[in-house]
């Protein structure tokens, strides 16, 4: 009785939706036809009429009507999009010009011109902009208009003049707030996409550096760059770049997370195989390494693929300080990884079921202050670490000025007050505590270590120690498993790969790094020659001989 | 999909969680005591049950850390199950340091009381085994506030594997006790606490517990007790020190002592074996130096300190070799190899071994055995000689 019930409902709410969905595509292809199809006509006032049709309602399109007189009248048209256009630009260089034309204009040799083809005058001896281009479909003309060109309409003719007149408001180039660097530049992406690619083609001054051109997105008709190295990138991964992407078919593209969702080769799984950066010189390391770099209009984020297991641990400032520290401090983050999923299951483990294997003195000190707290460890443990990432999120959205707050009620629930209550235990603060700082050390990760902590945290609590390491198990082989974009994930640890590991878990000198990364390309692929080791001038005959 | 959920579910739901305890729910024994009653012939069996919450650092609860409840059964494993009965936490014996057995219990033979440790999984096998000597092994471990640890537990485990610092006492933990009494070529001993009373005053406290000297035991037997030099002379033959002090008269004054400090030691037993005749050397070479010269002299020339070191190292054999002829006279009095001479026939010839190792105590018990002592004293510390004041 009950299941029929629910049924019929849910028959209606499909109805429903299916009822809107139609009336949105009833109103869309209309609007489309307008714009997409058909070409300028001869009569100023028809496309006109056209544009006007297509940007009536819309308060920030602009038109003006000019005339110039030079030795006959013309009327022309201008329109454009405020706020997307530089307005002094389009002042001086297109109005300007049109109004006040020099004084070979009325020569002669121009009048005889000037019956002939105006549009070819205005072209190339009134408007002094840098790109002016003819156009004659309507499609291409309302594309570049809601990109921040100038339409420049001149009665008698249909072809119409682009005049690229951009200009809007952008933030500056400034350090990312996600990766910080103590050495190592400072600039990071912005939401303008030629700065992007111009911030990495500073790095790589080489042709072969190619940006393709794409726009996703129906209704957004975003820009995106693929990026990549001829001749150093593997062809085929390109390809599959561009084969994926052409097959996106979605409304919106706002951030180049949509086209991360849209081409990532395990969307069931919790790690990322797609990565994602925001400074320069990250993705142009990349890049020389082979991998290709996708740019995405509108975002800092800039995604690269294939994306490997180990580029967690990498950080830019590795490549930038000498190898001895980097190669530590990537154990460090090894380390970290490993603390920050497994240490709050290692703790419940150890003290509801593997009670042997603590030392004597600790256990008493763990029993003591376990004592007063009136949960399961289990409980606890889960709690905190609930506890901990809502202050975690809580700090990501709070706005600025309530920050002060956050951090001291953060410090009363987890800290010395938390303990004195007698809600938690401290050795259990101090569990949760380091979870979270090495948590931040491989901030990449972050998604796919929370869910396998809590992921973890049940095992052990079901099953102590045994349930870890099935865990372990799990994670381990799911992530051997995992591709990207043609590339084992956890290569070249899996499959292995001895030349990866020059540049993997720990960091040889740069020197020693002859190929570039075979899990990425593929293919032998030589970066530098073989006498790249510093000598000193008075050892060079020994090293010689 | 729900069916898959459902298997794995259960897989969590039904397997796990059986042996979950948590922290609070464990009563963590520190040191067992085992006694026997005369009257019923039963086990008394005392376990030393710590109190987290008395060690805590942020605020402990007054008293005394640990527990004393005492059970007794006609097995051990029966009164170590009735102590659940007494007392509000499981009793949890991973962490347990040490077994005392009662001299008068351990006569009767150490297997038969061990088994329930060795056959069950819950004690660890470095589990210290101790004699409390002219006592009831439960005194030692009332004995409180007599170590830096407030535990007593912790103060007679702490106190066991620092037997390496002296020469006095030997230690035996569970699995060299078994392997010991169970191997025909040797025979185990096992340290002994002494409970020492002292007069009020003298030493500040009343009540002391000494580890002191060594228990033989004839298989599992308990057979006697060494003294403390008896016990140098056993730790000489098994080559067993590390470092240590020896006491030795000065010969250039009278009354004074020179100290001699162990630094390295080697011992080897080595067996001899003409037609029927089995007889022993017992190697054993020691390195020294000087670290105590009680004598205010002034040697006037290096020749008189070298013969002041010569005659040191005479002295010094000379005191090694008495206490282990004392040694060897007791063992083969009382017919127990602790020095695993037969182990050592054994290996090098395997056949003798073999005809004799069924009457291998009576053998022992008058087998000849040599003594050979090297000494070398190789150093006088910071300072050459002694120094006499002028």
């Amino acid at each position: 009785m009950k299941k029929i019930r629910y049924r019929t409902k849910l028959d209606l709410f499909k109805n429903d939706v299916r009822k809107e969905e139609k009336g949105v595509q009833d109103h869309q292809p209309k609007n489309q036809s307008l714009s997409n199809t058909g070409e300028l006509d001869k009569q100023l006032d028809k496309n006109i009429e056209h544009i006007k049709s297509l940007f009536g309602k819309s308060e920030d399109v602009k038109y003006r009507e000019i005339e110039v007189v030079t030795s006959k009248k013309h009327r022309v048209f201008l329109c454009f999009i405020d706020g997307l256009v530089n307005e002094s630009y389009i002042n001086l260089h297109i109005i300007k010009s049109l109004m006040e034309p020099d004084y070979t204009i009325g020569s002669p040799q121009l009048v005889k011109e000037e019956s002939s083809d105006f549009l070819k005058v205005i072209e190339s001896r009134i408007v002094s902009s840098l790109n002016v281009k003819e156009v004659r479909n309507w499609k291409t003309t309302t594309d570049s208009i809601l990109l921040g060109e100038t339409l420049l309409l001149i009665d008698g003719f249909e072809t119409g003049l682009l005049v690229s007149t951009q200009g809007f408001a952008a933030r500056n180039v400034g350090e990312p707030d996600t990766e910080s660097s103590v050495r190592g530049p400072r600039e990071g992406f912005n939401e303008v996409l030629k700065v992007n690619t111009s911030l990495i083609r500073r790095k790589i001054n080489n042709p072969n550096l190619i940006f393709e051109g794409m726009k996703l997105g129906k209704q957004t008709k975003t820009n995106i760059r693929i990026g990549y190295i001829d001749g150093i990138a593997n062809p085929k991964v390109v390809d599959e770049v561009k084969k994926r992407l052409k097959t996106i078919d979605t409304d919106s593209i706002l951030e180049s997370g949509y086209i991360e969702q849209f081409i990532e080769d395990h969307p069931y799984s919790i790690f990322p195989t797609v990565a994602n950066s925001e400074k320069p010189d990250k993705v142009a390391a990349k890049l020389l390494e082979g991998r290709v770099a996708i740019l995405c209009d509108g975002t800092p984020f800039v995604l690269t693929v294939p994306h490997l297991f180990v580029e967690n641990l990498q950080v830019g400032e590795d490549y930038y300080s000498r190898p001895y520290l980097s190669s530590f401090i990537r154990l460090l983050r090894l380390l970290s990884l490993f603390l920050t999923v497994a240490s709050p299951s290692i703790y419940i483990a150890l003290t509801t079921y593997h009670h042997e294997m603590v030392p004597a003195l600790l256990l008493t000190t763990m029993a003591a202050a376990q004592e007063k707290v009136p949960f399961p460890t289990f409980i606890e443990a889960l709690l905190m670490a609930i506890v901990f990432e809502i202050l975690r999120e809580a700090g990501v959205r709070m706005p600025r000025p309530v920050g002060a707050a956050i951090s001291i009620v953060g410090a009363l629930v987890i800290g010395e007050a938390a303990v004195q209550a007698g809600f938690v235990s401290a050795p259990m603060v101090i569990v949760i505590a380091i979870t979270g700082i090495c948590g931040f050390v491989v901030s990449s990760l972050s998604d796919a270590i929370i869910l396998s902590r809590f992921l973890l945290i049940f095992l052990a609590g079901a099953l102590g120690l045994y349930g870890i390491l099935m865990g372990f198990l799990m994670l381990l082989g799911h992530l051997c498993s995992l591709r990207s974009f043609g590339s084992p994930f956890l290569s070249p640890q899996a499959p292995i790969n001895w030349n990866g590991w020059r540049d993997s878990i720990i960091r040889m000198p740069l020197w020693f790094q002859k190929t570039r990364p075979h899990s990425v390309v593929w293919r032998e692929s030589k970066r530098q020659g073989n006498q790249n080791k510093p000598t000193r001038p008075d050892t060079e005959g020994e090293e010689m001989s | 999909m729900r069916r898959y959920s459902f298997v794995i579910l259960s897989i969590f739901l039904l397997s796990g969680c059986w042996d979950r305890k948590e922290l609070k729910e464990i009563g963590m024994v520190g040191a067992i005591a085992i006694d026997k009653d005369p009257d019923t012939e039963e086990f008394i069996l005392t376990s030393q049950i710590l109190i987290p919450a008395a060690e805590s650092s942020q605020n402990p609860s007054p008293g005394k850390p640990f527990l004393l409840e005492t059970a007794t059964g006609k097995t051990i494993f029966e009164a170590l199950r009735k102590t659940n009965q007494m007392i509000d936490r499981r009793s949890f014996f991973a962490h347990n340091k040490i077994i005392i057995i009662s001299e008068e219990l351990a006569k009767e033979g150490l297997i038969s009381i061990l088994d329930s440790f060795y056959r069950g999984k819950e004690i660890r096998g470095y589990v210290w085994i101790c004699i409390a000597k002219e006592t009831n092994a439960r005194n030692i471990l009332e004995a409180e506030n007599i170590g830096v640890s407030r535990i007593p537990a912790n103060f007679l485990n702490n106190m066991l594997e620092q037997t390496d610092s002296h020469l006095n006492s030997v230690s035996t933990n569970l699995l060299t006790f078994y392997k010991d009494a169970l191997e025909a070529g040797t025979d185990p001993v096992a340290g002994v606490l002494v409970m020492e009373k002292k007069e009020k005053g003298k030493y500040s406290q009343n009540k002391n517990v000494t580890l002191s000297g060594a228990a033989v035991f004839k298989k599992d037997k308990l057979m006697g007790l060494l003294n403390e030099s008896e016990t140098r002379g056993y730790r000489w033959i098994t080559g067993d020190i590390k470092t240590g002090a020896l006491s030795l008269p000065s010969d250039i004054q009278e009354g004074k002592y020179v100290s001699v400090d162990v630094i390295k030691m080697n011992a080897k037993i080595v067996p001899e074996v003409k037609g029927e005749q089995i007889s022993f050397a017992i190697h054993v070479s020691e390195k020294g130096k000087v670290t105590e010269q009680q004598a205010t002299v002034q040697f006037s020339d290096s020749k008189q300190q070298i013969n002041f070191l010569n005659s040191l190292q005479a002295e010094n054999k000379k005191i090694i070799e008495d206490e282990m002829n004392q040694v060897i006279k007791k063992a083969q009095a009382l017919k127990t190899d602790i020095f695993g001479l037969g182990n050592a026939l054994n290996k090098r010839y395997p056949n003798t071994w073999n005809r004799v190792k069924d009457e291998w105590p009576e053998t022992f018990a008058d087998v000849p055995i040599s003594l050979q002592v090297k000494v070398n004293i190789t150093s006088s510390g910071l300072m050459k000689g002694p120094f006499k004041p002028e």
